[in-house]
């Protein structure tokens, strides 16, 4: 134990706070928990384009084609959105600030309330060119998001590139016609129908709600700490980690 | 500051000056030491990026002091030491040193020869020279406070988020009414997204029925208008584009349309303004002793006295019969449209002498002043003559939107060098 501790003193403050790296976790947010793969199937997330219009770049995604569309990968899509949920969580409990962006009309509204819902930011209708790489013009103050999370990939690769150039991780929802090459985390799904998006929206919401609550409790034990060092704790988090 | 000091010193020293610059040599340079630090050449911008740049580290030093006058407290307390100096060294009373004064000790003192009056040097209060204060945009994590940060018009963002939540609520409440069971706010919104239109109608239907009084509220005599795209831009401190400008327009436009959109009066009031009709500005002249209204109207250049009174529908125009005096039937019509649209055609008799202009501009004088004499007899016609809007039929009435309203349409004038207003001399190149 004693060892463990030493090693977690290198890694961060706040895991001596909570006495374990969630870095070092595989999935200190049991992001695991929000979804399965029967949910992605039931909001139409498998359904891609017709195989003409398909990327090749996505054909490590795509499972196969029927009645001349492609079917994704739900395999694959698990696989990456469990990556990109996580990644998302981790940002979101060190107080990263996570942007949704989507400029496709239909769904700004359900863009925009998710951001507000989880007190995050968004950009809808339209992508200002150069947000991230002339931030300083273009920004009161150039504070730029630690993660972008692109819900209309098409729609936004100015902004795509463009979070490429300036370093910032990014999240895609890619399509069976995108090119996921310049996005961090892409996942392979369907963009265009409402249930998947909402699917998306509820999803990272969720996780990004989790990350903030287990933050405030942590910071919140941290100040009991402080204040008296022996306030019991559920310390069951610890003991997964060990 | 050296080269100005220079001039100063040449011109003050050398040539014929107040005593009191030979008297108090050293006073006169403490008190240019002591606005030094406010007086710059071509200073406007300099300073403001100077400060600009400074800015920011102030605002995580002092992070209390918005107000400017404490932000600004120690320039401002050299700019009044500065100028108390000036004002001795004028060998003037500092308490009533004005701004003006000011300037003028600056130009004495300070000559300068160069053209651009912003390149000149300036000594203003503070307040006035230096950046103003703005609203902290970012939390003490570093993350900004508006969810609309990163578009560049948070405050019109806001303003489409909450428009959107009084529809959405609305509606809510609609299929709530309509189902009869309790709907959660996510399966709402998807409803509200996917149905759109049927939604909207549903949402008329059910609410029309439950509560009708809340559609009449007492502004029958108002109407209004939306703010222009400048007041927007002043309200949300923003400088949306046209096209935002009117997208914002078109959900407020979809809103008011909706059934009971005046239980969020309040909201929309800060988005548009009343405008009175034009029939609450009618004066109604009262009737004679004997019955009759006399009236006067006018279009184009033709004016028109009417006398009316009840009667069996005689119209007399310049003691000629209304037939016999318009050919036309177009103008015939126009004469008699405000009792046609009162279904009032057999109810008066019509004496009127009509002088100037063409037969329309006659027409038309005849028929702003039949209007006008209605007025006298029943007050109630106002409604129907001014908000009376024009069917395909008497297509040449459309040029005038309401009948009460005199027709501010003349002719354009001539041009020189030009036939007529706009026809120009035919001509060919060589």
């Amino acid at each position: 134990m004693i060892s463990v501790h030493i090693l977690i003193y290198f890694f961060s403050s706040i895991s001596i706070v909570i006495g374990i790296n969630p870095l070092a976790h595989k999935d200190f947010f049991d992001v695991r928990q929000l979804y399965s793969i029967k949910s992605l199937f039931d909001a139409g997330v498998h359904l891609g384009h017709k195989t003409g219009v398909w990327n090749p770049l996505m054909k490590q995604y795509i499972y196969g084609d029927r009645h001349g569309n492609h079917i994704i990968d739900l395999n694959e899509t698990d696989r990456h959105l469990f990556l990109a949920l996580n990644v998302t969580s981790h940002i979101a409990y060190r107080k990263g600030v996570i942007l949704f962006v989507c400029c496709r009309p239909q769904f700004q509204h359900l863009v925009q309330k998710t951001a507000r819902e989880c007190q995050e930011f968004f950009v809808i209708q339209r992508w200002r060119g150069g947000i991230l790489t002339n931030a300083h013009k273009l920004l009161p103050v150039p504070r730029l998001p630690d993660l972008i999370i692109f819900l209309s990939v098409p729609y936004n690769m100015d902004a795509i590139r463009e979070s490429a150039q300036a370093n910032i991780p990014s999240i895609g929802i890619v399509d069976t016609d995108c090119n996921p090459n310049l996005i961090t985390y892409p996942i392979a799904g369907n963009d265009d129908s409402l249930s998947s998006l909402e699917l998306y929206c509820r999803l990272f919401s969720t996780a990004i709600l989790n990350a903030k609550v287990q933050r405030q409790n942590d910071d919140n034990y941290t100040i009991d700490k402080s204040n008296d060092g022996e306030t019991p704790r559920d310390n069951s988090r610890a003991e997964m980690a060990s | 500051m050296t080269s100005l000091m220079h001039m100063v010193g040449r011109r003050k020293f050398s040539t014929g000056l107040p005593s009191i610059f030979k008297l108090h040599r050293m006073d006169a340079y403490r008190g240019i030491q002591v606005w030094k630090s406010l007086v710059q050449t071509n200073t406007n911008r300099l300073i403001t990026r100077q400060y600009s740049r400074l800015d920011t580290n102030r605002n995580e030093q002092q992070s209390s002091s918005i107000i400017p006058e404490e932000r600004y407290k120690n320039e401002i307390a050299a700019f009044e030491r500065g100028k108390r100096r000036l004002a001795l060294m004028m060998e003037k009373d500092p308490e009533t040193f004005t701004d003006q004064d000011i300037e003028e000790a600056l130009a004495y003192l300070l000559p300068s020869s160069l053209f651009a009056k912003d390149a000149r040097p300036i000594m203003k209060h503070p307040l006035e020279l230096l950046p103003k204060i703005q609203e902290k945009k970012i939390d003490k994590d570093g993350r900004p406070f508006a969810a609309g940060y990163y578009t560049g018009f948070p405050a019109f963002y806001n303003t489409i988020h909450v428009i959107f939540f009084i529809r959405f609520k609305a509606i809510k409440y609609c299929l709530q009414v309509q189902f009869g069971n309790e709907i959660g706010e996510r399966e709402e919104l998807l409803m509200s997204l996917s149905l759109g239109k049927e939604v909207d109608r549903l949402a008329d239907e059910v609410t029309q029925d439950l509560a009708p009084a809340d559609f009449s509220q007492d502004n029958t005599n108002l109407s209004f208008r939306w703010l222009s795209s400048d007041q927007m831009k002043d309200i949300l401190q923003e400088d949306i584009t046209d096209r935002q400008y009117d997208y914002l327009i078109a959900r407020l436009e979809r809103l008011q349309q909706f059934p009971n959109s005046n239980r969020v009066k309040d909201f929309m009031d800060k988005y548009r303004k009343n405008v009175e009709l034009r029939s609450t500005k009618v004066k109604i002249r009262p009737l004679s002793v004997a019955g009759v209204s006399y009236n006067k109207g006018k279009r184009k250049t033709a004016v028109a006295n009417i006398q009316i009174q009840e009667g069996t529908g005689n119209v007399t125009i310049n003691d000629k019969s209304l037939v016999e005096y318009f050919q036309q039937l177009l103008h015939r019509e126009q004469v008699l449209y405000p009792l046609l649209v009162l279904n009032l055609t057999h109810a008066f008799d019509i004496t009127c002498s009509v002088r100037g202009g063409g037969l329309s501009g006659q027409a038309g004088a005849i028929r702003l002043g039949i209007a006008r004499a209605l007025l006298s007899f029943n007050e109630a016609y106002k409604e129907t003559l001014d908000e009376c809007k024009f069917g395909d039929k008497f297509w040449i009435i459309l040029d005038t939107d309401e009948l009460l309203h005199r027709d501010p349409r003349i002719v354009e004038r001539k041009k020189p060098g030009q036939k007529k207003a706009r026809r120009k001399f035919a001509w060919v190149k060589r």
